[in-house]
């Protein structure tokens, strides 16, 4: 029995070897991206729900400013950009909220970028070098929270509204919750100086990034 | 040596499945919570010889799990533009989604939990990251679900909803692909 049970562990012992073996092959192989390259992939994220954010405020900005004869147009654009705010706003919601998850762990997928270098030294190098940026992912992490938060709050106007307006209301409903639209461009516009703010975080993250992996 | 077995029996795959259905129904409203799969629920997908494999069998699960989502709230959209589309006809046709939805986090969760055996930063974060995809997506259902509670359904709202969970499932699926040398599946 003892010997079966000795044969047993010497197995589970060999897996786990494989599995230790496996995984420092998966974070030094070729697999690994670029140095760099999850920030911007970030950007880029960022960048396309900016451009749908603003979309989405304009034409907020111009339910509010709508006369009551072209309200339910005005309103009409306001979900058409919403519609499509929801679906471009995933990635970079979603990356945001994986970073918040994941807090300080997230940033070792960057540094084992910037210290994917071919050569062990240079990769210490790297990896030092890597550690005084730390701060900088603090700001990275502070302000994608702030997006994430800001945006819920004008998501959450929008929803209301479909939710108790519906797709297309009578003029005299868009009339009645006219006095809603201001706080949501108010919301709107918090939220897209947030992303500006990560957009430009990001920009001195990616730079700091690529500097930490050239020696 | 006893102490050892235990915890290998404690690390079992239902354990991490559960941990991970907890958390969701945490992050979830309650008539989605309902459809989660239970702890120790059996695998979606064939287990392979290797983590890559059994990681492999995971993703292209949990594609087509996400084709066919994607494709469940393509069809609920055609049949609620007709003007003849009815409560009872919603009633059928939401429910189904949210089956559907609520399997692909299901399938997409057991992939998750495989994840931390790779001891990876890249494949943990792309797991966290579309893990968020699927929770910012379930966010979809909350304005007609609230709209249903509230008996003021909208025909339109019930469209515009199956137009966004159709286009945002059909993102995260190409996401999933994308990310598949993150996640370990191509070495």
């Amino acid at each position: 029995m003892n010997s079966k049970l000795l044969h047993f562990e010497k197995i589970v012992g060999a897996v786990a070897l494989m599995v230790v073996a496996g995984c420092t092959t998966v974070q030094t192989d070729s697999a690994i991206a670029r140095p760099g390259e999850g920030v911007r992939e970030f950007q880029r994220h960022v960048t396309d729900y900016r451009a749908a954010l603003a979309d989405c405020v304009r034409a907020t900005e111009k339910l509010v400013a709508a006369p009551e004869k072209s309200e339910a147009s005005a309103y009409a654009q306001v979900q058409t950009t919403a519609h499509r705010l929801e679906v471009v706003s995933v990635k970079a919601r979603a990356r945001a909220d994986a970073l918040e998850a994941r807090g300080q762990e997230y940033f070792h997928e960057w540094a084992e970028e910037a210290c994917a270098a071919t050569d062990e030294t240079s990769r210490r190098e790297a990896r030092a070098r890597f550690e005084g940026l730390q701060a900088q992912f603090v700001i990275v992490q502070q302000d994608s929270r702030r997006v994430r938060e800001d945006s819920r709050k004008f998501f959450d106007h929008l929803r209301h509204w479909r939710a108790a307006l519906g797709s297309t209301p009578q003029a005299v409903e868009v009339a009645k919750a006219r006095t809603e639209f201001a706080p949501a461009v108010t919301a709107g516009r918090e939220a897209l100086t947030a992303v500006d703010q990560l957009l430009r975080t990001l920009e001195s993250a990616e730079q700091a990034v690529m500097k930490a992996a050239k020696p | 040596m006893k102490r050892n077995r235990t915890s290998f029996r404690i690390v079992s795959l239902g354990g991490l499945i559960g941990i991970v259905a907890a958390n969701i129904i945490g992050w979830t409203g309650p008539a989605i919570a309902q459809l989660i799969s239970l702890p120790g629920a059996p695998l979606s997908f064939v287990q392979g010889p290797t983590l890559a494999d059994t990681l492999r069998n995971g993703a292209q699960a949990t594609s087509d799990q996400a084709r066919q989502t994607a494709q469940a709230a393509g069809e609920m959209g055609r049949r609620a533009r007709s003007p003849g589309y009815q409560t009872q006809n919603f009633a059928v046709d939401f429910q189904n989604l949210q089956i559907q939805f609520q399997n692909l986090r299901a399938v997409f969760s057991q992939v998750a939990a495989f994840v931390p055996q790779l001891q990876s930063p890249r494949a943990a974060n792309a797991a966290a990251e579309l893990d968020a995809g699927l929770n910012i997506i379930a966010e979809a259902f909350t304005p007609v679900q609230q709209q249903w509670q509230a008996g003021t359904l909208d025909r339109r709202n019930v469209v515009m909803m199956c137009e966004v969970l159709n286009e945002a499932v059909i993102e995260w699926q190409k996401e999933l692909k994308k990310n598949s040398r993150r996640l370990g599946v191509i070495r």
